[in-house]
């Protein structure tokens, strides 16, 4: 069976951009590779001129040292313990404003709103200085109620549960109340599942969001046991002498939980993404 | 009475959602925000910053005037932000097009380019400091392999700020290269059905059709791109602070890499100078409220079709 002229062209043309697109891909997939066979390498052979690509003599010494000498599973916990929280926290106090800014009629509704999403467009280091005054004056400094309570709540959250509410109909809500039936009933069992998608999309940008937080845990923690996972990794950089098998390790650890989300979540996650437009 | 007693509970449910929250605003937006504006205006005493002096707008003009790390700071913030738009929007396109242009295995594509893009900024960092590595990184490797010179990078105060700048956009592509794809294949096929028709070429249809449809994505992520690297602390903070191992805090080598925000940090944390600080601070405030409502204003009409 021959193709016709135009047939082979256009095959042609779909190989020479597939080509492309391996070579680009390659881009950002060759340094996550690079940083994998380098976390089985032992520190000899990491800093070995010129450098393997595979492991000569493949170990999992670098896994065994950082969690066990330089405590990551301590610092795993409090970054989820932290992530969690907040995510919590966030998605709890994004639905239920959504829902009184939705459905309820009272003075200064969208002055309110207003005020609440100006919280966009401040710029962080604006409040860091004086968070951290304040923060550390009521001494919670070195605490998890400290690494949370500053970012608990997601004026992007509110923001968008808002949009999603928004579309539920008034007349359920008010067929709930005829029935007799109290706000919490009406938020658990009408608003909360008719805009799951919307306070799950919150949920996983807040917790994407804090999982890499690095700035506020740098101003407000100092005893290494409150270390969560990014300053755990940026402290490996503040020595003098740079360990590179734990960087490699390190950043392999923080790299690893993302991209298992990642491949189970991926459709989730890239309509989330194109459809609220804010990057992760 | 009933009435009064009717209003109060109506009220209630909104007041007990909208209350905490809004005490929360009060102590961790407005409160800090309005010690920013304070203090920037102040001559700030570390062991009592009740007794700061009023000294208007000092602290700003100082910036301008004496503080060389600030106009540093400045220019590489332009620096940073205009390279980091101009490579991540055409080559996002480049890749969405493409991936436009392919019937199979577009998820593969999408999840190798993506993935940098969720990772934290700290892990992405600290593993291109290791690939920047002079003596055995990967990139001195290649360069070394194809027979050309090896370089400093981050060691070197000339390319340490672009280095940064490299490790961000590789990072950042992933999300232009998503917002495009999603906007290339939300467009109407009429339009490029009827040029087809007309005889038009790719890249006619490309240039005279796609790209105007595009131009409210493209507007968007320019203003989306510059309010974020306009504020990015981590990548600087990660990559210079050992000055790529010759020591020394953050924005190194020297100040070579200094950025605004890391110049927040630098002032306020280890020196203390509270007030310096928050000026630098305001003044980004006020940059990016105006790229904000120039968001807000270009983007309110949505594209008809």
């Amino acid at each position: 069976m021959s193709l016709s002229k135009k047939q082979m062209r256009g095959l042609q043309k779909q190989v020479v951009t597939h080509l492309i697109l391996v070579i680009l891909s390659l881009v950002f997939v060759v340094p996550f590779i690079w940083m994998f066979l380098s976390s089985f390498k032992p520190a000899l052979e990491i800093i070995r001129i010129p450098p393997t690509f595979f492991p000569e003599k493949f170990t999992f010494m670098n896994y065994k040292t950082i969690f066990e000498r330089l405590h990551f599973w301590r610092y795993f916990l409090n970054s989820i313990i932290v992530s969690m929280s907040i995510t919590i926290i966030a998605m709890f106090t994004s639905s239920l404003a959504g829902f009184v800014f939705t459905k309820f009629d009272f003075p200064g509704r969208e002055l309110i709103f207003i005020i609440f999403l100006t919280g966009l467009m401040i710029p962080f280091a604006v409040l860091v200085l004086p968070m951290y005054l304040f923060v550390s004056k009521i001494g919670l400094q070195d605490s998890y109620l400290g690494l949370i309570l500053p970012l608990c709540i997601s004026p992007f959250g509110i923001f968008l549960v808002r949009q999603f509410m928004e579309g539920i109909p008034m007349e359920m809500v008010e067929a709930a109340r005829i029935d007799g039936a109290s706000n919490m009933w009406i938020y658990f069992r009408i608003m909360v599942p008719l805009s799951s998608a919307g306070i799950g999309g919150v949920g996983v940008f807040t917790f994407l969001w804090t999982w890499n937080q690095l700035w506020w845990p740098l101003m407000i923690i100092s005893k290494s046991d409150m270390r969560t996972l990014p300053l755990a990794i940026a402290a490996l950089t503040f020595q003098h002498a740079k360990r590179y098998d734990m960087i490699v390790t390190g950043a392999s650890i923080a790299v690893i939980p993302v991209m298992i989300v990642f491949a189970f979540a991926q459709r989730r996650l890239i309509r989330g993404v194109t459809l609220t437009g804010m990057k992760v | 009475m009933a009435s009064k007693s009717f209003i109060k509970r109506k009220y209630l449910f909104p007041i007990a959602v909208l209350g905490p929250i809004f005490v929360w605003y009060i102590l961790f937006m407005y409160y800090p925000l309005g010690y920013s504006l304070w203090s920037s205006l102040h001559l700030w005493v570390v062991e009592n910053p009740l007794k700061s002096t009023f000294i208007g707008l000092k602290n700003y003009i100082d910036l301008f005037t004496i503080d060389p790390r600030f106009k540093k700071a400045l220019i590489n913030t332009l620096i940073y932000v205009l390279t980091k738009s101009i490579v991540v929007i055409p080559v996002g396109l480049l890749i969405a097009s493409c991936l436009e242009y392919i019937k199979r295995g577009q998820r593969f594509y999408i999840f190798a380019v993506f993935l940098p893009a969720l990772c934290s900024a700290t892990a992405v960092g600290i593993l291109f400091t290791y690939l920047y590595q002079p003596r055995f990184g990967l990139f001195n490797v290649l360069l070394k392999r194809v027979g050309l010179e090896t370089q400093p990078f981050l060691s070197s105060p000339k390319q340490a700020l672009y280095c940064v700048i490299a490790t961000d956009s590789w990072q950042y592509i992933g999300f232009t290269t998503l917002i495009f794809f999603a906007g290339i294949m939300n467009m109407p096929a009429m339009f490029i059905e009827a040029a087809r028709v007309d005889g038009a070429g790719p890249l006619r249809i490309f240039f005279f059709i796609k790209l105007p449809l595009l131009g409210h994505t493209i507007i968007f992520l320019t203003v989306y791109t510059i309010i974020n690297a306009f504020q990015f602390f981590d990548f600087i903070f990660i990559m210079t602070s050992t000055g790529g191992g010759t020591g020394g805090a953050a924005g190194g080598p020297g100040y070579s890499s200094y950025v605004l925000s890391l110049l927040v940090y630098n002032e306020g944390m280890l020196r203390m100078q509270i007030d310096k600080a928050t000026a630098v601070a305001t003044i980004m405030l006020l940059i990016v409220m105006c790229l904000t409502l120039l968001q807000f204003k270009i983007l309110r009409p949505k594209w008809e079709y």
